[in-house]
């Protein structure tokens, strides 16, 4: 292989590329507006007694105390793991509200919500006004521990698509929740989704019944916005046999300078036949330049597809917290069926991110896909981390794994730690990685051609991330793209 | 397996109990929490004889590194018996995969604490002969990790004495240590042990620039030198002076015999000044019965412009084990070429750890196990590149059949200063039998930006369409299937530049794949190919 090193850039340059770094990394994060309303918040601290209180708000039938009860006591007994890459401060999980409602009650009609409310999303691009949306993607709006208003719930339910807060669900559907809540995330998974057990709050419940095609893209949108407050979210997808729906989720926070922790799960069932795509854009207050500040992103992700010909598929772009801690998992459990993960994480500044995914492929002719693009500046961190598996009776599995790392400045750095297990001798396991910088060529082109540095990282760095963003719904891919560029247009020079 | 699945990720309940059982390569649990603490006494009382062993052999005066000797040895005791029980301490496991206590389970096997630690010197079996055919060398012999041959003498040349100046010298640590003259140039092996053993403990990844220097180390690696340090008796010294290089290759063949279970230990330190260039063979052979579990250290120093080419070939019983740590040091362009053969062995493990200390410095690695019955070959490569223009190159290829497993886990460390460093790492594995194993960690931990890095695993079988281009000419399925294999094996082979080995190796490996090495070892015929004690 031939290579080829770039000269070191000149002095000039180098300045350059300084002031067009700190241009960038003083770009205001655009959503850390705070809104004035007034909170519902539980006291501070974690203990039995809070977790009796978020029931009781919540007017919870028993078995869900049950399980809530039950989470708390595998987490007392857990420790938090720490062995992803990650230097952060230790968290005090007695100093967080577990519980912060906007006062207001949750409405059916548009007319009650706080109108501050409203604004509040307008601002973030999200119109909660039916009538006003023009391409049809249902909404369930999340601000803080509760869920504010879905949209389209009663022309879903037509369908007979249920698309609701995850409360109402455990009230309306106590039969779908008892089936399938923790069949796939259980409750003493992990350290995180075991403290998500106990004092999730809201969230949303996705039912595709059998054959159903969802007609739109279904939507949640979360939004911190109490002080010190945690989030802590649930959310369940069940497509049965034969069923269709595209889900994405999107989130930010306002600017604070203390750290506040997310921690949620997302579990996910795909049935025979049915199909699943999840799209996240993770945008959390990333904290300052300084790292002071910002969102902990804790979160557990994981779906099975249990019958035969069952798909899913993962994709994110990561731009946003202070740590982004998540493995969107697939189990592919079922013959023929295939998992998916599209990934992009963006870190910039003092953001740490280690991300990844696990497949473990159980049944015959399984396929999984597994595309990270990772891209590091400032003094960030990125790390890739997956697991592929392939167990005794997976025969005719085979697996295609690429993560690639692109490094911006000396700072940074980029990691990659996979683990291929394999015990089939039938099964394909292909793995690529590659680490690099942009390549001064590549650059030296696009400015020949009369582009400035800065649109053509932004350019470059676009293309490197198509493959993911590709993936994304048009409304998505829109905002990534976006989001992208700001994260790091002119991070090289 | 319950390790890999506590803290992270994916375990529903039903899948966890099915990982945690019906595992056999897996030492559960169960087993090292009982042996823990009589694993730990074992290794105490050996420690105290090798201590007392190395004693009887110095004078007393100081003069030597004798007395620094042994508080290494002290210390690196001290530590490994500070371990923490993997069972008791979450911190132990704490490790995502549990590395941490995969010492425990290799060790942690019932029998350990039965087994014999012969430190006597034994006479050489006089009817081993090295089977490479026409491999013309200069030959030093261990036997059960004890050199053979004259004391105080240099082995390569026993009419001379054994002195670190003017000529290539291969000779015992004590003796050197006896007159303490050449303590300067076998210094930095005594500082770099020392500092090793005064790091704290460490972690999967670098926090502060303290750890960039020391280039992330990796606890596992650490634990099995320690082991290596507090229970080798002897050292040998291979010193090669400025510029000097000899008229054939040197090659070391360590025998592995007992009546009963044993356990050895051996260490080997090569330096190599400027300029010096050397191919060096070590050869870890045993009797076909033996049950021997044989660590080994080699430590590796190249100064400026110094290029070794090192031969590790392993071919030992089913019933053996043997745990070999390489530790390279890199000065400003050394050239290092690696190659790991492991033919045969109960339990195989290399551990290499590569230090690229110093501008240009390049090392090439390159493996190959062939893994048949229950045997399992665990490869652990750490490149650490510390200085700027550095090249590694990792290749490691395993062909698995029955019931064998592969681990392979490679680490390439770029720290903050080493730009335009130059990454490579690959580990392919051919599975030939529906219960073989194949895993695989290749890790890059890149602080750098001007790099260029990649790492590629592939688990696999073997090419289809070229099986049937060959039956379609009439070869048979079985003959086109071992060609295929002894083509995916050539590349790792074809760079050996000591010609008779590589034709033998070839030759091994063709054997070996049409199934005739284990029977060649069991028949009782005296053919001149027959491996003879």
């Amino acid at each position: 292989m031939e290579k080829k090193f770039s000269e070191k850039p000149s002095e000039k340059k180098l300045e350059e590329q300084d002031r067009i770094l700190e241009e960038i990394t003083q770009n205001d994060y655009e959503w850390g507006f705070e809104t004035k309303i007034a909170i519902d918040a539980l006291e501070k601290g974690l203990n039995e007694h809070v977790i009796r209180q978020i029931s009781k708000l919540k007017g919870e039938p028993e078995y869900m105390l049950r399980f809530r009860l039950d989470a708390y006591n595998r987490w007392k007994a857990m420790k938090e793991p720490h062995w992803a890459h990650f230097d952060y401060a230790p968290i005090d999980y007695q100093d967080i509200i577990y519980y912060a409602a906007p006062k207001s009650e949750r409405e059916k009609a548009l007319d009650n919500i706080d109108p501050e409310l409203l604004e509040t999303f307008k601002k973030l691009g999200i119109e909660l006004d039916e009538s006003k949306e023009l391409p049809k993607v249902a909404v369930d709006a999340i601000m803080d521990s509760v869920s504010v208003k879905t949209m389209y719930s009663e022309e879903l339910s037509k369908q007979g698509i249920i698309f609701c807060s995850i409360s109402e669900a455990i009230k309306n559907h106590p039969d779908l929740i008892k089936k399938y809540l923790g069949s796939v995330v259980p409750s003493g998974d992990n350290f995180f989704s075991a403290l998500n057990s106990a004092v999730f709050s809201d969230g949303s419940f996705v039912y595709i019944p059998k054959g159903v095609r969802c007609p739109m893209e279904l939507s949640s949108y979360f939004r911190i916005n109490a002080k010190e407050s945690g989030q802590f979210e649930r959310t369940l997808i069940i497509a049965d046999e034969g069923a269709y729906v595209s889900y994405m989720e999107g989130c930010t926070a306002p600017m604070r300078d203390k750290n506040q922790l997310h921690a949620a799960v997302v579990e996910i069932v795909v049935l025979k036949d049915a199909e699943v795509k999840y799209s996240t854009v993770q945008n959390w207050y990333p904290g300052d330049k300084d790292g002071k500040g910002g969102i902990y992103n804790f979160v557990t992700k994981r779906g099975i597809c249990k019958g035969s010909r069952a798909k899913l598929s993962w994709t994110q772009v990561e731009t946003g917290s202070a740590i982004t801690w998540k493995y969107p998992s697939i189990i592919l459990k079922g013959d023929n069926t295939t998992g998916e993960f599209y990934s992009v994480a963006v870190t910039n500044n003092r953001q740490q991110a280690d991300t990844g995914t696990k497949v473990i492929h159980i049944g015959k002719d399984t396929k999984s896909t597994i595309v990270s693009k990772g891209v590091s500046a400032g003094a960030s961190q990125n790390s890739y981390r997956g697991l592929v598996k392939v167990m005794p009776n997976a025969s005719g599995a085979h697996n295609f794994s690429r993560c690639d790392s692109l490094l911006m400045g000396n700072r940074c750095g980029a990691h990659t730690w996979p683990d291929i297990q394999c015990q089939n001798d039938n099964a394909i396991i292909e793995h690529e990685a590659t680490t690099s910088k942009i390549s001064e060529e590549k650059l030296f082109y696009c400015q020949q051609r009369g582009l400035s540095a800065e649109s053509a990282v932004s350019l470059i760095v676009n293309g490197y991330a198509k493959d993911v963003l590709n993936q994304l719904p048009m409304e998505f891919a829109a905002e990534a793209q976006k989001l992208l560029s700001i994260s790091l247009e002119g991070s090289v020079g | 397996m319950i390790l890999e699945t506590k803290d992270f990720g994916i375990r529903s309940q039903n899948f966890a109990h099915r990982v945690c059982s019906g595992r056999k390569t897996d030492a559960g649990l169960l087993p090292i929490r009982i042996e823990m603490q009589t694993l730990k006494e074992t290794i105490r009382s050996w420690a105290q004889e090798t201590a007392r062993h190395r004693k009887s052999k110095q004078d007393g005066t100081g003069q030597g590194f004798g007395e620094t000797m042994n508080e290494i040895a002290d210390q690196a005791l001290n530590r490994f018996l500070q371990l923490p029980d993997p069972m008791f301490d979450p911190d132990a496991r704490s490790g995502m995969f549990g590395e941490k206590v995969s010492l425990w389970k290799e060790l942690g096997s019932p029998d350990f604490t039965q087994r014999d630690f012969p430190l006597t010197q034994a006479p050489f079996p006089e009817s081993f002969r090295c089977d490479i055919k026409g491999l013309n060398v200069y030959q030093i012999l261990l036997y059960n990790g004890r050199v053979c041959g004259p004391e105080g003498k240099n082995l390569l040349d026993p009419a001379s004495e054994a002195v670190l100046s003017e000529h290539p010298c291969v000779c015992r640590l004590d003796e050197l240590a006896a007159t303490g003259t050449h303590k300067e140039k076998l210094q930095p092996f005594l500082d770099e042990a020392r500092q090793a053993l005064c790091r704290k403990e460490t972690t999967t990844h670098v926090k502060d620039t303290a750890d960039f220097a020391q280039g992330g180390r990796d606890a596992a690696m650490e634990q099995s030198k320690w082991l290596n340090r507090c229970l080798s008796a002897e050292t040998l010294v291979i010193y090669m002076p400025k510029e000097a290089r000899l008229d054939k290759p040197l090659q070391i063949v360590s025998l592995c015999h007992g009546e009963k279970p044993s356990f050895v230990a051996s260490q080997i330190w090569v330096l190599m000044e400027e300029g010096a260039s050397l191919s060096l063979v070590e050869c870890t052979d045993s009797h076909p019965k033996a049950e021997v579990m044989a660590h080994s250290l080699t430590e590796i120093r190249l100064e400026k412009e110094a290029s070794l080419e090192y031969i590790q070939l392993q071919n030992v019983g089913d019933s053996c084990k043997v745990f070999h740590d390489l530790s390279v040091q890199q000065a400003r362009s050394s050239r290092l070429a690696s190659y790991n053969l492991t033919l045969n062995g109960g339990l195989t493990r290399n551990n290499l750890e590569v230090n690229l200390n110093q501008e240009e410095a390049r090392a090439e690695l390159l493996g190959l196990y062939l893994q048949d019955h229950e045997q399992m070959a665990k490869t652990q490569v750490k490149v650490n590149h510390k200085a700027p223009k550095t090249y590694s190159r990792e290749l490691f290829k395993g062909v698995i059949d029955d019931s064998a497993s592969a681990y392979f886990k490679g680490h390439v460390f770029v720290s903050p200063v080493a730009d335009q460093t130059e990454a490579y790492q690959s580990n392919r594995n051919l599975l030939i039998s529906p219960k073989a194993q194949a895993h695989a960690k290749p890790y890059l931990e890149i602080y750098a930006d001007d790099v260029q890095c990649n790492h590629g695993v592939t688990v696999g079988q073997l090419d289809e369409d070229a099986l049937f281009y060959m039956r379609c000419r009439g070869i048979p399925a079985d003959t086109a299937r071992r060609l295929l294999m002894r083509a995916y094996a050539d590349e790792i082979l074809k760079p050996i530049s000591v010609d008779s080995l590589r034709e033998w190796m070839t030759f091994l490996v063709k054997k070996r794949f049409s199934g005739q090495l284990q029977a060649c070892e069991q028949c009782v015929l005296a053919c001149p190919e027959k491996k003879t004690f």
